[in-house]
């Protein structure tokens, strides 16, 4: 009986230290803003529209689409959103989102004000 | 067996499954463990700023570099409640700051396929979760695990 109030007090007590270990190891983000500039438009009324996403890596090819939102005027200029694939310190890959004025993804000329909402894609294979 | 030795048997091996996490997490930057402990929330929390930096870093290499201010939060899944990734948010500086994570909603409609991404101001799916305004998604981030 003494054997077993042990064993359960043991059992108490490591499941409570891993309990606050867990906690302390996933403890809440803190937060981090960055601001390039400031003259960055407000979206009140954003407008959204679909677009194409470009692959940068592979010279512009479609690889589905995108919906992006903000300022009316901004995103009536928004013809596509190119895709660049970066790749930080083999820990993570990263799909980052360029909204552009035109078709071109050797030069990336970025529509300020404009961000991705959604990504779509087509299913051409159903399994 | 009687029940009062199973219960402490059930207890004892819950306790060592939680400690066996939790030694695990302990040991930092070993990112295979890190990851077992399903550490995506570990990882954005000690890699949030560098990997916004290097984004912009190589956005801006590229003069496509999006002004206003960005962050790196975790996506949250609709599905699962759970951290599936992470992703750089970029708008209106008070909107990007109030952002705690970005939520996944995956939407099917026929063939075609979406999946929405909203920056909210909460780190827990809830259906109180409101997007939040002049804020989107400039990045979306999966860690290797």
């Amino acid at each position: 009986m003494r054997m077993n109030r042990k064993l359960l007090f043991v059992a108490a007590v490591a499941g409570l230290a891993a309990l606050i270990a867990v906690g302390l190891a996933l403890a809440a983000t803190a937060a981090s803003t960055q601001t390039s500039t400031t003259n960055y438009s407000d979206w009140e009324g954003a407008k959204t529209k679909w677009v194409p996403i470009l692959d940068v890596t592979n010279n512009g090819i479609r690889i589905g689409a995108a919906q992006v939102a903000g300022p009316a005027s901004q995103v009536d200029k928004c013809k596509a959103v190119a895709q660049l694939e970066l790749q930080f310190k083999n820990l993570a890959r990263i799909k980052a989102y360029v909204p552009i004025e035109s078709y071109n993804v050797l030069r990336l000329d970025r529509v300020q004000g404009v961000s991705v909402w959604a990504t779509g894609d087509l299913r051409i294979v159903k399994y | 067996m009687k029940p009062r030795i199973t219960k402490i048997l059930s207890l004892t091996i819950a306790s060592l499954l939680f400690l066996g996490v939790a030694i695990t997490a302990g040991r930092a930057l070993d990112l295979g463990d890190v990851l077992k402990v399903g550490g995506i929330a570990y990882l954005v929390d000690r890699y949030d700023k560098p990997i916004d930096n290097f984004i912009n870093k190589a956005l801006g290499e590229r003069h496509a570099q999006a002004k206003g201010a960005t962050k790196v939060v975790p996506i949250l899944s609709v599905g699962s409640g759970g951290y599936v990734g992470a992703a750089q948010v970029v708008g209106v500086p008070a909107g990007v700051q109030k952002t705690k994570a970005v939520l996944q909603v995956e939407i099917e409609a026929g063939s075609f396929r979406a999946t929405g991404l909203l920056p909210i101001g909460k780190k827990a799916a809830s259906k109180s979760s409101t997007r939040i305004k002049g804020v989107g998604v400039s990045a979306v981030i999966d860690f290797k695990i």
